[in-house]
């Protein structure tokens, strides 16, 4: 038994995750959540804003972190339209808009909202990896990074660009980020310089380095991974992706830990022997 | 169709990647090039639509309304293209003009930005938290205390009315048991003794005098809502004012000032005076659609106040009397629960009376301000956001030591990891023991980023999961597969 | 000359931007919005050149039949494909084709025609008007209340009407996006789940006190931050003890590690910047 266990070929370890994984996604368990300290400031701040106060979002992922970050856009457009804000999609990743559009998409759905009066999806700006020169010019003059939108048009026609020169006209910045560029920019840029309020839904691997920002003040707001989505969800009283995984993750994370002790066990006795 | 068929090669493609797992097969590297030159193709055309057109393109040859050729865009076109001469061997030295620049303009911005908000922000954190807690706890304790009397003004008003009311028809309750115990289910008067009939019209005669009182309160009450349609009549006229004078504003601003104006700020202020404008409108239809309650509420109170005025006391306990008597009693009871309705919903329809005031609190000398409301109506706001507020204020006030000793906690882990940083002094003695320490922090903190790492990877695979599971089962279901 | 003009370059670059963040100059600030745009466009420059070089080895490979030349060519292909396709319409899930008039009242005479048998229209027709407060050559857009105001008075103002069509651009944006790039970066990352449970199982050991520290923080924390910890947490009577402790393992130690470590490395990154700002550091310029 020991000799098999410390030999084990991995793919049997894939099969268990596979497993953990799958089967609640199958047969949920509705296990409850309640929203942490951070994911609440992040609300608060969005739900204090007044109605057609300027949210924007800037996309800073890619399809490789949607799965963590695309449930958190979608809460927060959700809560935006809720609330009659503007909401401005920006992105410093390429496929950055792509997800912008996928999720206005499934958020505006049997909602009185339109495109280029209460939401705008600007498209994908590029330059340097740490993301400092692309926020330095929002920060100056947005219409300068984004003469057209994602749809080729020139933004000076849209309602929604009037009174929008730059992230200073801004009621809050929120980046949805999987990493650089993204948080650490407007961090550094947006808020160290400039004073913009900024958000941050960012993927668990890059979480905890944030929360020095979020103990200084520097973000209004953490949501860290699928986590963070499924409390912004449960404060919005929305189901979406981010409270349904949240089982599977339970699971999975349950499955990791017994085969972390069932490791340790082998290695004490290996030790003794 | 089209978008089922996709969502199942979708489904395919992802059981390809999956199958690396067993072992490396055709099928995985199939799907990792194709992944590998969709994703160039896509950058590609990002590239494509977000830079050369937008930055490039239109900027040079397809200029919007009303804004200049950027000839400057020239020098970093150039560059650019000495970027691409990387690949021609002779010139490729002129590449690193342009990765010079690249280079300048990152480090600039990353010296200056990095250092405020990685060093000098975190540093000052660190300290401040320590140090001010009193000062914030104090602040906190200020916060709680206007807020708190804000609270207990609005209350009172309110109450004092509601309280009113309740007098008014417990009296009324009990006018009403009175009359019930006498009068039969039929309307026919019961056969009572004259004692009973004497202690009823002694019962009566105090309830007259209670009515006089209520009827004093009713018309204080009446006065005060008078005041407030006042109130909205000057907002009204006022609004008014303001109105005409913006309008004035607008005539002016487009004739005269506007020529003096870059594009940029004349398109600023227009877009200032339309948001003016559209907010005047709002309150005025929100006061509108106010003072047509609150007259809506004078006239009810006044149609009471009549009632319990002419309200009907039999002198003598004869049939008649008493079958009046129970009528008038039950009508006056209806009008009193509408009356009722209408204080308790006061809180809400001040709402648009706190929101025109809190337009002119920024403005001078408006009708509004000279008003002794100003408490009023920060109480309305106040109840408002007052989940959130006293959340604050729970963990503002239980967690005061606790909150000391994390921050104090926090400095220490920050200087003991730093000196263990520090490699110019050996880690010998009372160093030693600090960068000993810090070691420990850093661990604690690499195991959270690893349990958090785990949780990220784990979310992925979530993703991946649901759409296998939801997603493309969808597609086969809705393709009758 | 090669090397002295790109050293000047990055100097004065550099210089310009931290002058900009000591001294409140509007030339300055023009300056290096200038800059940072121009730094954007070149690094986009640079991701071509990265583009065409993979482009350059796969067709090497393929002109030279080297093994597994086969799958470069499923590689080309689904980069030019991609690459034509997003050049075509653009990238993004619908793209609007401006129209003129005449074509606008065609087309919805068509839908007229489909609507009155019965049938779904096809085109999603949009007019929209914009109203301009007109200055000389500038024209600025005004809400319509401003417009009728000025109007009245006899302000120059203009109103124009645009006409369009929005189309979907499925074959870039539902097939190839959403269903082939979306699935195969997302499926490509999420395999990484499986390899850290291996490694998890095989490495994770507590060999040593620092050891054991990582392993029970990272415990802790994998307990607190899902719900089944909580769950599992009442079960044995402990309530909340696994978010909260996760949370303090969060806000404080991590929280300090983090910082230590971001002022560290940024103070690093500020020495290392300062060295190629003044020269002493040329490695990105490569060698002669």
């Amino acid at each position: 038994m020991l000799e098999f266990l410390k030999n084990l070929d991995r793919r049997y370890i894939f099969v268990l995750i596979a497993l953990a994984v799958a089967i609640p996604l199958i047969m949920p368990l509705g296990l409850p959540l309640t929203p942490g300290p951070e994911a609440k400031s992040m609300y608060k701040v969005v739900d204090s804003l007044e109605p057609g106060s300027k949210l924007v979002l800037s996309f800073d992922y890619d399809p490789a972190s949607k799965a963590e970050l695309h449930p958190m856009s979608e809460a927060i457009i959700h809560h935006a339209f809720r609330k009659k804000l503007k909401v401005y999609a920006i992105s410093l990743y390429p496929a950055g808009p792509s997800m912008a559009t996928n999720a206005f998409a499934n958020m505006s759905k049997d909602k009185e909202v339109v495109y280029g009066k209460d939401y705008i999806n600007l498209g994908f700006y590029y330059g340097p990896n740490t993301g400092l020169n692309q926020v330095a010019v929002f920060s100056q003059d947005i219409v300068n990074a984004f003469p057209v939108d994602e749809r080729k048009k020139p933004v000076g026609s849209y309602e929604i660009m009037s009174g929008f020169k730059s992230l200073k006209d801004a009621d809050a910045v929120i980046s949805i980020s999987a990493g650089d560029p993204g948080v650490p920019a407007y961090v550094s840029v947006a808020n160290a310089i400039h004073n913009i309020k900024v958000g941050a839904g960012v993927t668990a691997v890059s979480a905890p380095r944030f929360y020095a920002y979020m103990d200084s003040g520097q973000i209004f707001g953490l949501l860290g991974g699928l986590r963070g989505a499924a409390e912004y969800e449960t404060l919005e009283k929305i189901k979406g992706k981010g409270l349904s995984g949240m089982d599977a993750q339970s699971m999975a994370h349950l499955v990791i830990i017994l085969l972390i002790i069932l490791s340790n066990i082998i290695y004490i006795i290996e030790k003794k022997d | 169709m089209f978008e089922e068929l996709s969502i199942i090669f979708a489904g395919f493609l992802t059981l390809c990647i999956f199958s690396f797992l067993y072992k490396d097969n055709p099928f995985y590297r199939f799907a990792e090039h194709l992944y590998v030159g969709v994703s160039a193709g896509y950058m590609m055309s990002r590239g494509m639509a977000d830079v050369m057109m937008k930055k490039l393109y239109t900027p040079l040859f397809n200029t919007p309304q009303g804004t200049a050729i950027d000839y400057s865009l020239i020098i970093p076109i150039v560059l650019g293209l000495f970027m691409i001469l990387k690949l021609v061997p002779k010139v490729d030295w002129l590449s690193r003009w342009a990765i010079a620049l690249v280079v300048g303009g990152t480090i600039g911005l990353s010296m200056t930005t990095r250092f405020k908000s990685d060093v000098i922000i975190q540093v000052r954190q660190t300290v401040e938290a320590i140090q001010s807690k009193e000062a914030s706890l104090e602040k906190i304790k200020k916060t709680q205390y206007n807020i708190e009397a804000d609270y207990s003004n609005e209350l009172k008003m309110n109450s004092a009315h509601m309280e009113a009311i309740n007098k008014l028809n417990q009296f009324l309750v009990w006018e009403a048991m009175a009359l019930r115990s006498v009068v039969k289910s039929d309307g026919g008067v019961k056969n009572v003794s004259d004692d009973s009939l004497k202690g009823m019209q002694a019962g009566w005669l105090k309830a007259g005098e209670a009515k006089l009182e209520m009827d004093k309160q009713l018309k204080a009450m009446k006065t005060n809502l008078l005041g407030w349609q006042k109130l909205y009549s000057s907002a009204k006229v006022s609004i008014k004012n303001k109105q005409v004078a913006l309008k004035e504003d607008v005539s002016k601003f487009f004739k005269n000032e506007s020529a003096s104006l870059s594009y940029n700020d004349l398109d600023m202020k227009s877009f200032k005076l339309g948001k003016e404008l559209e907010k005047l409108q709002k309150l005025e239809v929100d006061l509108a659609s106010s003072e047509v309650i609150l007259k809506l509420r004078v006239k009810s109170l006044s149609d009471t106040i009549t009632k319990v005025s002419s309200h009907f006391y039999p002198p003598a306990p004869n049939r008649t009397n008493l079958e009046a008597g129970l009528k008038a009693v039950q009508v006056l009871q209806k009008s009193l629960q509408q009356l009722m309705a209408n204080f308790q919903s006061l809180e809400g329809d001040l709402a648009s009376y706190v929101s025109a005031s809190s337009y002119f609190s920024s403005k001078e000398k408006d009708p509004l301000l000279s008003v002794n409301t100003k408490s009023f109506f920060k109480g309305s706001e106040s109840s408002m956001q007052s989940t959130f507020i006293k959340e604050d204020l729970q963990t503002g006030f239980s967690s005061t030591a606790y909150d000391l000793f994390k921050n104090l906690l926090i400095a220490f882990g920050v200087l003991t990891i730093l000196v263990y940083f520090f490699f110019s002094t050996e880690h010998k003695g009372a160093v030693g023991v600090g960068a000993k320490v810090g070691i420990y922090f850093l661990m604690i903190t690499f195991g959270a980023s690893f349990g958090y790492t785990i949780m990220a990877r784990i979310s992925l695979l979530i993703g991946r999961m649901d759409f296998l599971i939801v997603d493309v089962s969808k597609a086969f279901t809705s393709m009758g597969l | 000359m090669k090397r002295e003009i790109p050293l000047m370059i990055t100097f004065f670059t550099c210089a310009i931007l931290l002058l900009q963040f000591i001294v409140d100059l509007p030339i300055l600030d023009r300056m290096t919005n200038s800059i940072n745009d121009s730094t954007s466009i070149v690094a986009t420059f640079a991701m071509v050149l990265g583009l065409a070089s993979l482009a350059n080895v796969h067709l090497n490979k393929i002109y030279k039949k080297r093994r597994d030349w086969g799958y470069s060519i499923i590689l080309m292909l689904g980069f030019v494909i991609t690459l034509v396709l997003g050049c075509l319409h653009g990238v993004d899930k619908e793209y609007s084709e401006a129209l003129t008039k005449v074509q606008y009242e065609a087309m919805a005479l068509e839908n007229q025609t489909l609507k009155k048998s019965g049938e779904k229209e096809i085109h999603n027709l949009v007019v929209k008007s914009n109203y301009y407060f007109v200055r000389n050559t500038d024209k600025v857009v005004v809400t319509k209340d401003i417009f009728d105001h000025l109007k009245a008075q006899g302000t120059p103002v203009e109103e124009e009407t645009l006409y369009s069509v929005d189309r979907e651009n499925r074959l870039f944006y539902t097939l190839i996006f959403e269903n082939i790039y979306d699935p195969l970066q997302a499926t490509m990352f999420s395999l990484l789940a499986f390899f850290m449970a291996s490694a998890a199982f095989r490495a994770f050991r507590a060999k040593s006190f620092e050891a054991t520290l990582l392993l029970l923080s990272a415990f802790l924390v994998m307990m607190g931050r899902v719900p089944i910890g909580e769950m599992i947490g009442s079960m044995i009577g402990l309530n909340a003890f696994f978010p909260d402790t996760s949370d303090f393992i969060m806000k404080v130690f991590n929280t300090a590690g983090q910082r230590a470590i971001m002022i560290g490395a940024t103070l690093g990154m500020v020495a290392s910047s300062f060295r190629m700002w003044i020269g002493l550091e040329t490695e990105h310029l490569g060698r002669d």
